[in-house]
């Protein structure tokens, strides 16, 4: 499930999640997200409730077959150390 | 790192990342449990929004919160308080009558010279087969490593709730299994293996390792076993603001919440301090009295060994809820 997917397919994924969620790619500052590969997201910065947390992080969670838990974000901080956490702890790696 | 900053007064520090205060003095902490304007925070609630938003079921989790003190509020409190005090008073004297061999069968192990792993040998089986007598089930299939107590967890993913889901189908169906038909009883029995196991499970062990430790050389006959337990399971609980008060100094706002660290009373200079990590208030634990025979019933049964105490290495589990041994390996000489 997870093998077919690459770091910048995982920050895709996640930036889709954060989409359906919250809207993410609705607000200006955020709109041309996907195109930016290079860009420091942090995840304080997007205010998620509880709520859409579990929601952003249960849409990764089976897309990429690993359990996610809220209480990683604040230590992995940003969209990419989320992105390598996902990658470092997939089944295949 | 959690970034912690003093933002007001003494009695409770800001923790930023945790989004509470946190309250580590053994006075204060009891100020906090009693105070009328905090309460714990809503567990059930969001088990119902995730259902509601997500479609999961939590079926079996909501039998179980329907049932559990620390979940209910008001009349609905009290009466699921009065309910699990009737289901312990009804099993009391069952517990008590084979507390004695029961303890013999799973620290057994300590009366031969050789290594023991006093977790999986001892302290989770005695455990398993205490809660099983409590709710008059043989076998509840539990697994000690199971998720089901860490539910009031704030920082568990969809994936690990719907395990704990899962997982509370089985002992719900070896309770069934049982003969038990009516579900509030289910219910109860349930509630009573999510609040009890874990939290007996840690205090005795880190407690025995206390003992252990400052026992070292010595027989077992000769171990000095407090009356009281002397390190919690439950290092702290929760509680939110439901109304604006000033708590030990501390203004607080609807909805702010407090992480109250009771293992503050095992560390405090006067053991009769340490009852009150059995919490305090509308809250307070209904197991204390049942969980305290099962301590004294362990250090009776270990100061009758013939062997002696000799290096103990202790390794903690990874668990933001519970304080719990991973592993206590223990070297038992002649
Ligand atoms: C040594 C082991 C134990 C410790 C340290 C302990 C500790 C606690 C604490 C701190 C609370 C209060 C939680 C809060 O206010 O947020 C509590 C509540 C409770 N405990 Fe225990 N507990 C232990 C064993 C047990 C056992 C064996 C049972 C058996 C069923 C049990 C049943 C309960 C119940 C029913 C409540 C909820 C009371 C309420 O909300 O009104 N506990 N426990």
């Amino acid at each position: 499930m997870t093998a077919t997917l690459d770091r910048p397919a995982i920050r895709l994924l996640a930036i889709e999640a954060l989409h359906r969620s919250i809207g993410l790619l609705n607000d200006p500052a955020y709109a041309r997200l996907r195109d930016e590969p290079e860009r420091v997201i942090v995840f304080a910065d997007l205010e998620l409730d509880s709520l859409s947390t579990l929601e952003v992080l249960m849409e990764i969670e089976e897309a990429v077959g690993i359990e996610l838990d809220p209480e990683l974000l604040p230590e992995l901080e940003t969209l990419d150390g989320l992105v390598g956490y996902i990658a470092a702890n997939r089944a295949d790696a | 790192m959690s970034v912690i900053e003093d933002k007001q007064g003494e009695a409770a520090t800001w923790d930023a990342r945790l989004g509470a205060w946190v309250v580590d003095e053994a006075a204060a902490c009891r100020a906090f449990l009693t105070h009328g304007s905090l309460s714990p925070p809503p567990y059930v609630e969001l088990y119902g929004e995730l259902e509601e938003r997500f479609g999961l079921d939590f079926s079996n989790l909501r039998l179980a919160f329907g049932h559990i003190p620390l979940c209910l509020h008001g009349p609905q409190h009290a009466n699921a308080r009065k309910a699990i005090a009737g289901q312990l008073a009804r099993r009391r004297s069952a517990v008590l009558s084979t507390m004695a061999e029961r303890v013999a069968l799973h620290f057994g192990c300590l009366g031969q010279p050789g290594q023991v792993e006093l977790m999986a040998q001892a302290v989770e089986p005695f455990v398993a087969d205490f809660m099983g007598a409590l709710i008059a089930v043989a076998d509840t299939g539990f697994d000690a490593d199971s998720l089901i107590s860490r539910i009031f967890s704030r920082g568990m993913g969809i994936a690990k709730r719907k395990r704990a889901e899962a997982e509370v189908a089985a002992p719900r169906a070896r309770i069934e299994a049982s003969g038990v038909s009516d579900q509030a009883d289910v219910g109860q029995k349930l509630a009573m293996m999510i609040l009890g196991r874990d939290a007996l499970t840690g205090t005795l062990a880190y407690s025995l390792r206390d003992v252990l430790a400052a026992g070292q050389g010595m027989p077992f006959a000769a171990l000095d076993w407090p009356d009281l337990p002397s390190s919690t399971g439950v290092p702290y609980i929760e509680r939110m603001a439901h109304e604006s008060a000033i708590v030990e100094g501390l203004t607080l706002a609807p909805g702010d919440r407090v992480r109250i660290m009771l293992r503050a009373f095992g560390e405090t200079a006067d053991p009769r301090e340490r009852a009150q990590f059995f919490g305090a208030g509308a809250h307070t634990c209904l197991g204390r009295p049942i969980a305290l025979e099962a301590w004294a019933a362990i250090g009776l049964y270990l100061r009758g060994l013939p062997t002696t105490v000799g290096a103990l290495d202790c390794q903690a589990r990874v668990d933001d809820i519970f304080a719990i041994p991973a592993r206590l390996d223990l070297e038992v000489c002649p």
